[in-house]
């Protein structure tokens, strides 16, 4: 695990951000590598969806630099992230409420393809292949999440667990390198918890993926992350494997509580 | 689902056939003055397509179409006069030329949202009258006056009179561009307009570039009323700066909102309204023609709030469900 064999996909360096004179990152490292699940925990207000936001660019970075296979994120624009293989979810949901299921995966491959108003409004023949190839796909990715029977449902209709997963198939849409979930399990019950489990890896092995997981929910984090990195305060308190944050003092102290 | 869809389009199919027809042999009915009212609504179609793709699909509230319908007409007219354009040329020159000017004022209030944009817009459409007006445009503008050019003659004139081929002209036009919005709107494009109106965030991480997409809108909405303000001056046969004052703008938002801002079907009725109501309501009362107006606005918003055509949908959405109750 600790062994280092090719460059990371993501990699934060002294990342510092803030807000008026909150702190909201000070001075933030750590690394993602290829194909490994990492949990994101902490304490409200630790950070956490602040480490998102950078990522997605819709917040400003003061300090430091964010690599995304080497290359710089900072220098990138909010809608351009995604074109580097980075997709999302969000903590409370950010559906395009008016479309339905289908219409919002196809969203998700926007970034794929090339849009023009005129090509659009003539129609012409590659506009419609790659609009037949993206509903392929949609489609394809609806059936893996066991949505198939509501694509044509609009979202504002569905349970909010539901549009979780319409948020998951969204997000895959782009073919990510980097799927950032935020707090997946929220507004979930047991059962659909362990469901979750299980999907998160099956979406890691089939699609190839990385994932970053935020998420309060700190069974789960350690049954499924490769390893887990603890913010407080917007620093990085500890980082390692499940095991071994079960273990450490500091992690205990902050989100176990004392033990007694 | 997929039989409720299929139902739905031959629907579609049948009502386009229906309206097609009628805006195909309606002309050959009607007397000239009729034909020539006939032609406004379809000038009014296409600028309230305008007003849908902006916003109801892009969610930015124009209350500025009037600028851009004036701008279509004076470039139109302007080519026509002083550069001998060919008149059924001249509305491509004005949606150009709009299309430019949009998408720079679009790019300038991008970061606008809602009630602001609305009064940046605004300014626009009080604005358009006084500068049409202005002495150092008069050469070009024909100052308060406008310009009296006359309305072009048939090319056809022994299959088709002036009024009857300006008519077909318009046709022409609003058939192209209803064409070009419905694809527009099925498609990738469309789909992102629609996103970044819905959560403009999140269409921003799905990789939409909000900004150029809001002002390119905004650049396809100006075209659109560009190309419909050309044609409406042609039709008239003469433009003057009082034609395109607020009220206008005005009237366009309601005809968009009558007719349903999401759905472009809907722009028909719309620019039917424009054009008839407040000539029916002043027939049947003299006195209070726009109370009786007001009034009729606020019973349509009550009894139809998704307009016209959000009504349509709920009566075939009700019909499946009927359908689907029926034992088989």
């Amino acid at each position: 695990m600790a062994e280092l064999r090719e460059t990371p996909l993501l990699r934060f360096a002294g990342v510092s951000v803030r807000f008026g004179s909150i702190v909201a990152l000070a001075d933030i490292s750590f690394e993602v590598r290829r194909g490994e699940i990492l949990g994101l925990i902490g304490p409200n207000g630790a950070g956490k969806t602040t480490v998102f936001n950078c990522l997605s660019r819709l917040c400003a970075v003061h300090q430091g630099e964010i690599e995304i296979e080497g290359r710089s994120l900072l220098a990138l624009s909010r809608h351009e992230v995604s074109g580097h293989g980075i997709a999302r979810t969000f903590q409370h949901v950010a559906l395009f409420d008016t479309m339905s299921v289908l219409d919002n995966v196809l969203s998700g491959t926007h970034t794929r393809r090339r849009a023009g108003f005129l090509t659009d409004a003539l129609r012409l023949p590659a506009v419609r292949r790659s609009e037949h190839a993206a509903r392929a796909k949609a489609r394809d990715l609806l059936a893996q999440l066991g949505l198939s029977e509501l694509e044509d449902v609009a979202v504002a209709d569905l349970p909010f667990a539901v549009k979780k997963r319409v948020e998951l198939a969204r997000a895959l849409a782009s073919d990510p390198k980097l799927l950032l979930l935020d707090e997946p399990a929220g507004g979930l019950n047991h059962e659909e918890v362990e469901q979750l489990g299980d999907l998160t890896r099956q979406v890691r092995e089939r699609f190839a993926v990385s994932i970053i997981i935020v998420e309060h929910h700190l069974n789960f984090v350690m049954r499924i992350s490769d390893r887990v990195v603890a913010l407080d305060f917007g620093k990085v308190l500890a980082e390692g494997t499940p095991a071994e944050m079960q273990a450490h003092p500091e992690v205990i102290r902050a989100y176990l509580g004392e033990p007694s | 689902m997929r039989g409720a869809a299929g139902r739905s389009a031959r629907a579609r199919l049948v009502l386009t056939a229906l309206v097609a027809t009628a805006a195909l042999v309606a002309p050959f009915l009607l007397g000239d003055y009729q034909v020539y009212q006939l032609s406004v609504i379809v000038v009014y179609i296409v600028a309230v397509l305008g007003f849908d793709l902006l916003t109801g699909f892009t969610g930015q509230v124009s209350l500025g179409q009037g600028a851009f319908f004036a701008l279509g007409a004076y470039t139109g007219v302007i080519a026509l006069t002083k550069l001998h354009v060919p008149y059924a040329a001249t509305p491509v020159l004005a949606g150009a030329v709009c299309f430019v000017v949009g998408t720079l004022f679009g790019r300038t209030v991008a970061r606008l949202e809602g009630l602001y944009l609305a009064l940046a817009t605004f300014a626009l459409a009080i604005a358009t009258p006084q500068i049409l007006k202005l002495d150092a445009l008069d050469a070009w503008t024909g100052g308060s006056q406008g310009i009296n050019f006359g309305k072009p003659a048939s090319p056809l004139p022994t299959l088709l009179n002036d009024d009857r081929s300006l008519y077909f002209l318009c046709l022409a036009f609003a058939f192209l561009l209803y064409t070009g919005a419905w694809n527009l709107l099925r498609g990738p494009t469309g789909r992102a307009l629609v996103a970044l109106r819905d959560q403009p965030v999140a269409a921003a991480t799905v990789g939409i570039d909000v900004a150029a997409y809001r002002s390119t809108a905004f650049g396809v909405s100006a075209l659109y009323t560009g190309v419909a303000g050309a044609l409406g001056a042609l039709v008239a046969g003469f433009i003057s700066p009082d034609s395109y004052t607020l009220f206008l703008s005005i009237q366009i938002l309601v005809g968009g909102v009558i007719g349903g801002i999401t759905a472009i079907g809907g722009a028909i009725f719309g620019g039917a309204f424009i054009e008839i109501v407040p000539d029916l309501v002043s027939k049947i009362s003299d006195a209070a023609p726009w109370a009786l107006y007001g009034l009729l606005l606020i019973v349509c918003i009550m009894v139809m709030p998704g307009g016209v055509a959000g009504l349509a949908r709920s009566i075939l959405h009700a019909a499946e469900k009927s359908r689907k109750a029926r034992p088989r």
